[in-house]
C-alpha cells in the first residue's frame, strides 16, 4: 500500500504484549490517517463509556500517509485518546520528527491500552517493537530525558513522550517530541502518565513506498517555485507565529486580561507589548531556526535569554514561545516582559504541560486575584497583580512542580474553580477547556468550533474562523451562510489534520496541490468532492466516539464571556454578542445532523465508510 | 420559429417569445425555489439565465430541489443548475456563479439583467439583493416559503417592500419544507416573470400573493 | 367596535383562520394581538407569543405599527414572515 507500512503496533502493558495489527485496508481509504483514523481505530478497539485511567483506556500515536512522504508541511503527527479533561474525544497534533520517524520504524501508528506495573517506554526499530525499563527516565524534563535517551541508545532516533506534568497526570499535560514540541491540548498526556508510560521512541530508516516519487518531486518543486515570492514564506522564516501577535493584539484577537477587556480599555497600547512580538522578540532572542520534517518554512526557532534573572541554560534547547504562548502568558496576564514569557513556556516545555491551559489558567487566577476572589493566602504567598511577571513565573512553577497551590491550579482552572468554589464567572473555557489566544468576538467561526467540535476548545480545527478571516466585517456577524462554509473548510483541516500537513501553509499552497500530492503518496485520486465528503466522514467519526460515550450538544458547554454576554466595552470588538446556537444550527444543519447533533441516516449511508456508527446510531431493528 | 417554441402559442404570441429569447434573467438561490424557477425559464426559452448559488447539495435538500440528485451531493448547486439548463435548452446562455451573492459582488453579477427572481431562503440574503436591485434599478420577483404557505410579490426598484415583509426583527420559526410548495411558488414567480419580460403588466406589482396550501386559498393583500 | 382578524402562515387548527373580536373603542393594533392571544388561550391553542408579535400586520390591507388605531369593521391581517427557499 502506498503511502503507509500497512501496520500498526498494538501494546497492552497489562500484560506487557505487543501485537502487529493489520487493520482493513479501506480504513486507509476511508480515513486517511492522524485524527480520523485514530478514531477509527479507538471506535473499533476502545469500549464505550471506560475510565480515561483506566486499563481499557486507548492512547494513539498515528501518523498520516505524507509523514515521510517529503511532501511539503507533510511532518505532522497526531495523539489520540478520551480526554481526561471532558471525557471526550482527544486529537492533537505536533510537528518536528516523530511522524516520519514512526514510519520509518516500520509502523503508521502505535496504540496502547493497560497499565504498566513500573515505568516504561516502548521503543521501536525498524519493525521490531519492545517494552523497556524507563523507572531511571520518569521524573525527567524533556531536556534530561532527550539527552539521556540520546547517550543510551547512541543512535539517531525520535520520541514521543511525557514530562513530569504528564507523569503526575494533570489534565493540562501535553506529548512532547523533539525538546520542545508539542501535541498540546486535551490532556492525553495525562492518560499516557496514568499508563506509566514514558513514551514511545522510534529509530530506523525503512522506506515508505510512494506511488509516483517523481510527480511528488515535481509539485514540491512547484509549490517551493510558488512559496519562494510569497509573502508567508518571509514571515513565517523569520518570524514563525510570533508574527502574528502585535496585527492579531490589535484586531482585538488576543486574550487581553484573560479575555476581560479591549486593550484599548487597560490603558495600554499595541507599543507596549512590542518586545514580545515580531521582530523585536527574534532580533533579542533567537539563537537559531529549525523545522519540521520536509518543511521548508522553518517557522520554529530557539531562544536564549543571555542575562539577568531569567538567564535561560546555555546548553538546553529553549524554544521560541508560538503566538497562543505570546498571548497568554503576555497581555493575557499583562506581562510586558518577554523574557517572563520565555521563560513561563520553557517550563511548560520542560515539564510537558500545554501552554495554552497552562496561560489560560494563570489568566484566571489574575483576574481572581485582582477581583479579591482569591487572596494571597490562597496562592501560597504570590500576589499575582496584572502585569506581575515573577508572579507569573513563580505560579508557573508551582503548576509544572504540583507544588502547593499548583497542585490544584494543574486541574485546569476549570476544576479549580470548582475547587475553590468561586471565580467561575472569570473561567474563559469551552467543556473545561482554556481557550487560544484567538477572540470568537473578532472571528465568530471560532465559537462553533470552540463549542462543538468532538475536541472542543481547539484553534486548529473547524473553519468558519478561516473564513471570517476573509470577510468583511458585514458578513462576519451576518449568520445567514455560515453553515456552508463552516462544512466546507472543516473538511479542509480534517484532511489536512488526517494526512499529516501543516495548517499553517497548506491552506496557501496553490491550486489543487493538497489533492494531487495524496494521489502521487498514496496512488488515490482526490477531488474537492471526495475531499468534503472524507471531511464530514472523518468529522463524524470523531463526533461518533463522543456520542457513543453519551455526550450531547448539550453536553458541550461556553461559558457565557466567550460570547459576549456582555458584551465588551471597547476596542475593535466593542458591543459584539454571538449568537452561538444559531451558529451550532447551521452548522449541524449543512454537515447534515439533527439539532441535537445525530446525524441523519441516510447522510452517514451517502457518506460512507461509517457503517460502524450506523449500527450504534440505527441499530437493526429500529432502522426503517 | 422552432418547433421548440410553438406550444409557448398562443399563450405567447411570436412576438413575445422572440422578445423572451432576448432577455437575461439573474435567478439568484439555486436551490428549491431555484431549481424549478430554472428550469420553467430555460424551457419557455428566456434568452440568457445568470444562476448564482455558493452552496453545495447535501441530503436535506433531496426532499424538494429539483436539481438535486444522489449522486450529485457535495456539488455546486450553481453549476448543477448551469448542467442542467445546457441538457434542456442550448439556446439559453447560461452563467453559473458559484459564490454568494454580497454587497461586494451584488452589482458586477446583475450587470447586463433585465430583471432578477429572488429564490433565496434567508432573510438577510434578500435584503442585500434588494438593496443591489434597488442600486442598478432592476425589478425583483420575490417569492418565499415556509410549511403549506408560500408569498410571491414583484417589487419595484427601491419600493422597500421587503423592508415592510420582513420587520428588523422578523423571526421565522421553521415549519418544514415539502416538496409541492416550492413548486408553487417558482411557477408564480416564472409566470410573473415572463409578463414582466414581455413587457405585460405584472399582477403583483405592489400586491403581495399569500398561498395557504392547505385550504388553497389565494388571498392578494396591496401593499 | 368589531374586527376581523386573519391569520396568514400560522399553523392555526382549521376553523381558526379567521375570528371576529369584540374590543373597546380606541384600541390599537397592539390590543388586537392582545386579543389573539386571549382567544386562542380561550380557545386551548397554543401559540408562541413571540410568533404573533415579531409578525407584520395590515389594516385593510395597509401595513401598520402596534400604535395605530383600528376602527369598528376593520379587517386586521396579521401575517408570520417566511424566508425558505
Ligand atoms: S510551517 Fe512550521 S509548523 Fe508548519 S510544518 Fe513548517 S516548520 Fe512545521
Amino acid at each position: 500500500m502506498y503511502g503507509y507500512t500497512g501496520k500498526m503496533l498494538f501494546v497492552n502493558l497489562t500484560t506487557g504484549e505487543l501485537e502487529d495489527k493489520h487493520i482493513p485496508e479501506q480504513w486507509y481509504r476511508d480515513f486517511i490517517g492522524g485524527p480520523a483514523l485514530g478514531a477509527r481505530i479507538l471506535y473499533e478497539y476502545m469500549p464505550a463509556k471506560c475510565d480515561v485511567f483506566g486499563e481499557d483506556s486507548m492512547v494513539g500515536f498515528i501518523s498520516g500517509p505524507f509523514n515521510g512522504s517529503n511532501f511539503f508541511c507533510g511532518g505532522r503527527y497526531s495523539v489520540v485518546s478520551k480526554s481526561p479533561v471532558y471525557n471526550g474525544w482527544n486529537d492533537a497534533s505536533s510537528g518536528g520528527d516523530f511522524g516520519p520517524s514512526i514510519k520509518a520504524a516500520g509502523y503508521d501508528g502505535v496504540f496502547v491500552k493497560g497499565i504498566s506495573p513500573k515505568p516504561v517506554y516502548i521503543f521501536i526499530d525498524s519493525g521490531k517493537a519492545e517494552i523497556r525499563d524507563a523507572e531511571k527516565y520518569w521524573g525527567l524534563t524533556s531536556v534530561e530525558f532527550e539527552k539521556a535517551l540520546a547517550a543510551d541508545l547512541g543512535c539517531k532516533y525520535s520520541a514521543s513522550y511525557i514530562g513530569p506534568g504528564g507523569e503526575r497526570m494533570s489534565p493540562m499535560a501535553c506529548v512532547l517530541n523533539d525538546y520542545s514540541r508539542a501535541a498540546g491540548r486535551g490532556g492525553t498526556g495525562a492518560v499516557i502518565g496514568s499508563k506509566k508510560l514514558k513514551g514511545v521512541v522510534c529509530t530506523g530508516r525503512l522506506p515508505i513506498q510512494i506511488a509516483d516519487k517523481a510527480g511528488l518531486t515535481a509539485l514540491n518543486k512547484s509549490i517551493a517555485e510558488f512559496l519562494k515570492d510569497h509573502p508567508m514564506l518571509a514571515n513565517m522564516r523569520t518570524a514563525g507565529s510570533s508574527g502574528a501577535f502585535l496585527p492579531n493584539l490589535m484586531s482585538g484577537d488576543t486574550c487581553v486580561k484573560n479575555y476581560s477587556v479591549s486593550l484599548e480599555e487597560t490603558g495600554k497600547t499595541v507599543q507596549d507589548f512590542e518586545r514580545i512580538g515580531a521582530p523585536k522578540l527574534s532580533d533579542e532572542y533567537k539563537t537559531e531556526s529549525y523545522s519540521c520534517a520536509a518543511c521548508p518554512m522553518r517557522c520554529g526557532a530557539e531562544v536564549q535569554v543571555r542575562e539577568g534573572k531569567y538567564k535561560t541554560d546555555e546548553n538546553s534547547k529553549v524554544a521560541r514561545p508560538e503566538y497562543e504562548s505570546l498571548g497568554w502568558f503576555g497581555p493575557g496576564i499583562m506581562n510586558e516582559d518577554p523574557e517572563v514569557v520565555i521563560t513561563c513556556n520553557h517550563l511548560c516545555d520542560q515539564y510537558g504541560l500545554d501552554t495554552i491551559s497552562t496561560g489560560g489558567t494563570l489568566g484566571w487566577v489574575f483576574e481572581c486575584f485582582n477581583n479579591g476572589v482569591l487572596t494571597k493566602e490562597e496562592l501560597d504567598g504570590i500576589e499575582p497583580f496584572w502585569g506581575d511577571g515573577d508572579a507569573a513565573v513563580e505560579l508557573t512553577k508551582k503548576i509544572c512542580d504540583m507544588e502547593g497551590c499548583g497542585k490544584i491550579l494543574a486541574q485546569g482552572s476549570s476544576k479549580a474553580a470548582d475547587y475553590y468554589g468561586k471565580g467561575h464567572e472569570y473561567l474563559f473555557v469551552a467543556s473545561g477547556m482554556e481557550i487560544a489566544a484567538h477572540d470568537p468576538r473578532r472571528a465568530p467561526g471560532y465559537i462553533r468550533t470552540y463549542q462543538l467540535d468532538p475536541s472542543p476548545g481547539r484553534h486548529v480545527k473547524g473553519g468558519l474562523a478561516k473564513a471570517n478571516d476573509r470577510m468583511t466585517r458585514e458578513l462576519r456577524y451576518n449568520y445567514r451562510i455560515t453553515g456552508y462554509h463552516d462544512v466546507q473548510e472543516t473538511c479542509v483541516t480534517e484532511y489536512i489534520n488526517a494526512s499529516g500537513l501543516c495548517v499553517f501553509t497548506a491552506r496557501v499552497f496553490p491550486g489543487t496541490s493538497i489533492y494531487d500530492a495524496y494521489k502521487y503518496v498514496t496512488g488515490n485520486e482526490m477531488n474537492k468532492r471526495d475531499l468534503r465528503f472524507f471531511g464530514i466522514r472523518a468529522f463524524t467519526m470523531r463526533h461518533a466516539f463522543n456520542l457513543r460515550e453519551g455526550l450531547r450538544r448539550e453536553d458541550f458547554t461556553i461559558t457565557d464571556r466567550m460570547a459576549g454576554r456582555p458584551p465588551l466595552k471597547g476596542g475593535p470588538t466593542k458591543g459584539i454578542t454571538l449568537d452561538e446556537v444559531r451558529l451550532g444550527d447551521n452548522f449541524y444543519n449543512a454537515i447534515g445532523y439533527y439539532q441535537d447533533g445525530t446525524p441523519y441516516l441516510d447522510m452517514l449511508e451517502i457518506t460512507g465508510g461509517l457503517e460502524c456508527v450506523i449500527n450504534d446510531l440505527y441499530p437493526p431493528e429500529e432502522k426503517k | 420559429m422552432n418547433g421548440r417554441y410553438s406550444r409557448n402559442m398562443p399563450a405567447l404570441s411570436a412576438e413575445e417569445c422572440a422578445v423572451l429569447g432576448q432577455k437575461h434573467v439573474c435567478v439568484v438561490g439555486c436551490g428549491g425555489l431555484g431549481g424549478f424557477l430554472i428550469e420553467i425559464l430555460a424551457r419557455i426559452g428566456v434568452g440568457a439565465m445568470t444562476v448564482v448559488d455558493g452552496d453545495v447539495f447535501d441530503v436535506t435538500n433531496l426532499n424538494r430541489q429539483l436539481l438535486c440528485e444522489e449522486t450529485l451531493l457535495g456539488t455546486k448547486k450553481a453549476e448543477a443548475a448551469a448542467a442542467r439548463v445546457s441538457k434542456i435548452n442550448s439556446d439559453v446562455k447560461i452563467k453559473a456563479v458559484t459564490e454568494f451573492l454580497t454587497m461586494e459582488n451584488g452589482s458586477q453579477l446583475l450587470e447586463d439583467c433585465d430583471l432578477v427572481i429572488d429564490a433565496l431562503d434567508n432573510i438577510d440574503s434578500r435584503r442585500i439583493l434588494a438593496a443591489v436591485c434597488a442600486k442598478k434599478d432592476l425589478f425583483l420577483v420575490h417569492g418565499a416559503i415556509g410549511g403549506w404557505f408560500a408569498q410571491i410579490t414583484v417589487v419595484a426598484p427601491g419600493s422597500g417592500v421587503l423592508d415592510k415583509l420582513y420587520p428588523p426583527k422578523a423571526q421565522v420559526p421553521n415549519k418544514g419544507n415539502p416538496s409541492f410548495t416550492p413548486a408553487v411558488c417558482a411557477s408564480i414567480q416564472a409566470t410573473e416573470a415572463v409578463k414582466l419580460l414581455c413587457g405585460k403588466p405584472s399582477t403583483l406589482l405592489d400586491k403581495l400573493l399569500l398561498i395557504d396550501l392547505r385550504t388553497l386559498e389565494f388571498t392578494k393583500i396591496n401593499l | 367596535m368589531k374586527v376581523l382578524v386573519k391569520f396568514f402562515v400560522f399553523d392555526l387548527p382549521p376553523g381558526f383562520a379567521d375570528a371576529e373580536l369584540e374590543l373597546p373603542e380606541g384600541s390599537v393594533v397592539k390590543d388586537v394581538l392582545d386579543a389573539c392571544l386571549d382567544l386562542l388561550e380561550q380557545r386551548n391553542v397554543t401559540m408562541d407569543v413571540n410568533e404573533l408579535k415579531t409578525a407584520t400586520v395590515m389594516v385593510n390591507n395597509k401595513w401598520s405599527d402596534a400604535d395605530d388605531p383600528v376602527a369598528d369593521g376593520d379587517t386586521v391581517s396579521i401575517i408570520r414572515p417566511m424566508d425558505g427557499g
